[in-house]
């Protein structure tokens, strides 16, 4: 899975559990998806529903806020731990 | 000495179907497994919602009282709010969160819970003194029990 297939997605999850006032497909790869609605626990189902699509499990290190800030910032922390 | 104050409100109804949809892995990336024990009582069947969302409210009032960096890794099983004696909620920390609160001095937390609805509530605080960081690289296999004079759950 390239990096724009991993973003798909990325923003797949976000679209089915980020709850975003924007549209997930289109918001700003960069933007801040906490500004965009996105709640803590909303977080929390985004880590599960992106553990599930790409079988893997976020390590404690990774659960930071940075980590959820936006689709970059996701879409970077799920190539690095696929490739770990 | 200088009070730290956060809050926060949580909908029931995220927390309901996170449950409904993910059961013991959503309670497990939520919560300790204390707190899953103190939630389910051991049985296994899934805690009331209401309960949880009240759990979760309280851990975001303190995460937001610790103030941590973007880049530091919380999570929210490292910040426990288990029942004390006579059922008020109380703060015990770990790992990171530990870290946090002893750089800045926190100490004396008191955390207290409301519902009403489709709505849980939790206020936390605590008291702030001069920082020590000497325990930045403590272990984080120890915990930090905070008892807490709160109101509790209703």
């Amino acid at each position: 899975m390239d990096s724009t297939a991993v973003e798909t997605t990325v923003r797949s999850v976000l679209a089915d559990q980020g709850k975003l006032s924007e549209d997930a497909h289109s918001i700003a790869v960069d933007a801040d998806l906490y500004r965009a609605g996105m709640t803590s626990h909303a977080s929390v189902n985004v880590m599960l529903g992106l553990e599930d699509e790409f079988d893997i499990e976020f390590p404690e290190e990774r659960l930071t806020k940075a980590t959820f800030t936006s689709v970059q910032s996701i879409t970077e922390a799920v190539e690095a731990i696929r490739n770990d | 000495m200088t009070a730290r104050v956060g809050c926060d409100l949580q909908a029931v109804a995220p927390v309901a179907q996170a449950l409904a949809h993910r059961g013991r892995r959503y309670l497990r990336a939520v919560c300790a497994p204390e707190e899953v024990q103190d939630l389910t009582g051991g049985g296994a069947g899934m805690p009331a919602p209401e309960s949880v969302a009240g759990r979760f409210a309280a851990k975001e009032a303190v995460l937001k009282v610790l103030r941590p960096e973007p880049d530091d890794a919380v999570p929210w099983p490292h910040i426990l709010i288990r029942s004390g004696p006579g059922g008020e909620p109380r703060v015990q920390l770990r790992g990171t969160a530990q870290r946090l609160a002893r750089q800045a001095g926190l100490e004396g937390w008191s955390v207290s819970i409301s519902h009403d609805g489709p709505f849980a509530m939790a206020v936390a605080v605590a008291t702030e003194s001069p920082g020590d960081d000497t325990d930045a690289g403590a272990s984080t296999d120890t915990e930090l029990s905070c008892g807490a004079g709160a109101a509790g759950n209703p």
